[in-house]
């Protein structure tokens, strides 16, 4: 059972994935797409359409259609961000989740009794359905699991526990070790007996303590020697300081030029692990860009915006550019959650990052989603996750350098 | 002194003589390799990470080494030393003069001179992460760099 849940386990399921996209794409996924020759797509070898390593192309192999049909539909989804997130700020009563679609491609909105004003038909050509079937609003269950998360961390009971916002079935996911004395407090018993709480006491048995040249994001940096991490965006702090971002438990000392490997010291001017994420950035002696290395053989790509706080939506495709892993990506599982005490995560649905990744952008083209962290247990097995690029204000007083 | 007496002080010289071997027995079988028992129990840093807790991704990667100090560290590829805080529950042994770090489970995860490469996390004291993994730092080659390795892999 314990290899079930291990590493080699994670590796071999990979492996096996990656073997089953090389030897025929999701058919599933191509004869649904619209307007296409589905049966013609599944007799073309699958790695034909594979031009590169950037997202796109990645994506076009997994669902077996056109590289530019797969590159249009992630810049709608930037797109389908931008609205959500503005939705869920401007109408917080009433707007309720969002969702990707990809058989076909589309887009759908939820609202709790009816869209609050005329949206659009289309996102840049593919289909957005608006509906009025949301039960609560988004905010609302949004502030439910924020009020459960804090009251775990103030009872002492964050450690061992995740908190997850399921737009999609209208409620909050709570995953706790079996074991755990999961109400040491009024407060906190209140708050889960909320019919909107769903209590998953599945999670593994609690185990008692025993005696026991230019800075980018995307570049690898070093501890100590070799330990590496990644680095993920440039910030700068108010008096205009810049530096980059990684993960804070990577406690980086020198950043690694991937053109000639040389290094540079890494000054490391803010910390943060908590309730904003796990993230930290460190001055250098160098300019840091508003940009980041995406993947292996393709250009750098420039910063352009940042994924709001509120902007993701169930089954998004966000790829990543880590230094053990190289180019990867997954859907959104959960927008928004915690794990080991750690809160503003966004929770994927695969585990497709590996050790050295820890600090790697997470993005869709230019826009900056998020700041790789590690794999988190919920729903019995281990996912990918990362901190919100858009907390990094709250979590370090730093903003995302972005191009215009 | 009286024969009885001369008795009395025999019977307690030969009895702590004889707790004094049955000391030294004790002492060598339990924490030195001799013919009954050929494995030595090394001193381990230890946290309470265990599989289904979250896993880090900072990446490690050396050779399993035991230091002259008797602690176990592992030596980059570029010849650093790092000390890292092992899973809850794992054990490191020499049998036979080779080093074994076990699992919980008792099973070799890593042996003597094995290159291994994993995941963690890299934290100082004071941290906040720190206390939610609870390392028990018992032994460092490493004094003069402050942040400790935590990994969090189960290394199978």
């Amino acid at each position: 059972m314990r290899w079930i849940l291990g590493y080699r386990f994670i590796a071999t399921l990979r492996l096996v994935i990656l073997l089953a996209l090389a030897l025929g794409g999701s058919p599933a996924l191509a004869s649904n797409y619209p307007g296409g020759d589905s049966q013609s797509r599944l007799l073309q070898p699958v790695a034909s359409d594979v031009q590169g390593d950037d997202l796109a192309s990645l994506l076009a192999a997994h669902l077996g259609v056109p590289v530019d049909d797969a590159s249009a539909f992630l810049e709608a989804q930037v797109t389908f961000s931008e609205l959500v997130q503005a939705l869920s700020q401007d109408h917080p009563d009433s707007f309720a989740s969002s969702r990707v679609l990809s058989e076909p491609f589309g887009f759908e909105l939820v609202f709790v009794g009816g869209p609050p004003e005329k949206l659009p038909d289309t996102v840049e050509g593919f289909p957005l359905s608006v509906s009025e079937a949301g039960q609560v609003p988004a905010k609302t269950l949004e502030s439910l699991r924020r009020h459960i998360y804090l009251e775990l961390v103030k009872t002492g009971r964050a450690d061992g526990t995740t908190t997850a916002l399921d737009l999609q079935s209208g409620s909050v996911l709570v995953s706790v070790p079996q074991g755990l004395e999961i109400a040491p407090s009024e407060n906190l018993a209140d708050l889960l007996s909320d019919p909107r709480v769903n209590l998953d006491s599945r999670g593994l048995p609690l185990m008692p303590s025993m005696v026991d040249q230019a800075v980018r994001g995307g570049a690898r940096t070093r501890f100590n020697g070799d330990p590496w991490c990644t680095t993920a965006f440039s910030v700068e702090n108010s008096s205009g300081v810049g530096g980059i971002l990684s993960a804070d438990h990577c406690n980086a000392e020198r950043y690694v030029h991937p053109e000639d490997g040389t290094t540079l010291a890494l000054d490391r001017r803010g910390q943060h692990t908590g309730q904003w994420g796990d993230v930290e950035w460190y001055a250098t002696d160098e300019t840091e860009k508003a940009e980041f290395y995406a993947g292996d053989l393709i250009p750098i790509l420039d910063v352009t915006s940042v994924r709001g706080a509120s902007g993701f939506s169930y089954d998004d495709t966000i790829g990543y550019y880590g230094r053990t892993s190289g180019v990867g990506w997954s859907n959104v599982l959960y927008t928004s959650g915690s794990c080991g005490g750690v809160d503003a995560l966004v929770i994927m649905q695969t585990p497709p990052t590996q050790g050295g990744d820890s600090g790697a952008p997470w993005f869709n083209g230019g826009q900056a989603a998020g700041i790789h962290k590690g794999l988190c247990f919920i729903d019995g097995a281990y996912r990918s996750i990362f901190s919100k690029a858009a907390r990094v204000d709250e979590a370090l007083g730093v903003t995302i350098r972005k191009k215009p | 002194m009286t024969g009885r007496a001369r008795t009395i002080v025999g019977i307690a010289a030969l009895a702590a003589l004889i707790a004094t071997v049955v000391t030294a027995y004790f002492w060598m079988s339990d924490d030195s390799p001799d013919e009954h028992n050929p494995t030595r129990r090394l001193a381990l840093s230890t946290s309470n990470w265990v599989i289904g807790d979250p896993q880090l991704q900072l990446r490690v990667s050396g050779a399993v080494t035991l230091a002259e100090s008797g602690c176990v560290h592992l030596v980059s590829p570029s010849g650093h030393a790092v000390d890292l805080v092992w899973p809850a529950g794992f054990t490191a042994s020499l049998t036979d003069e080779v080093l074994e770090i076990r699992d919980a489970d008792g099973e070799v995860v890593a042996k003597g001179g094995a290159t291994i490469t994993a995941a963690g996390g890299s934290f100082e004291a004071g941290d906040s992460v720190e206390k939610l993994l609870m390392p028990r730092i018992v032994c460092r080659v490493t004094q003069d760099v402050e942040p400790v390795l935590v990994l969090t892999d189960s290394l199978r």
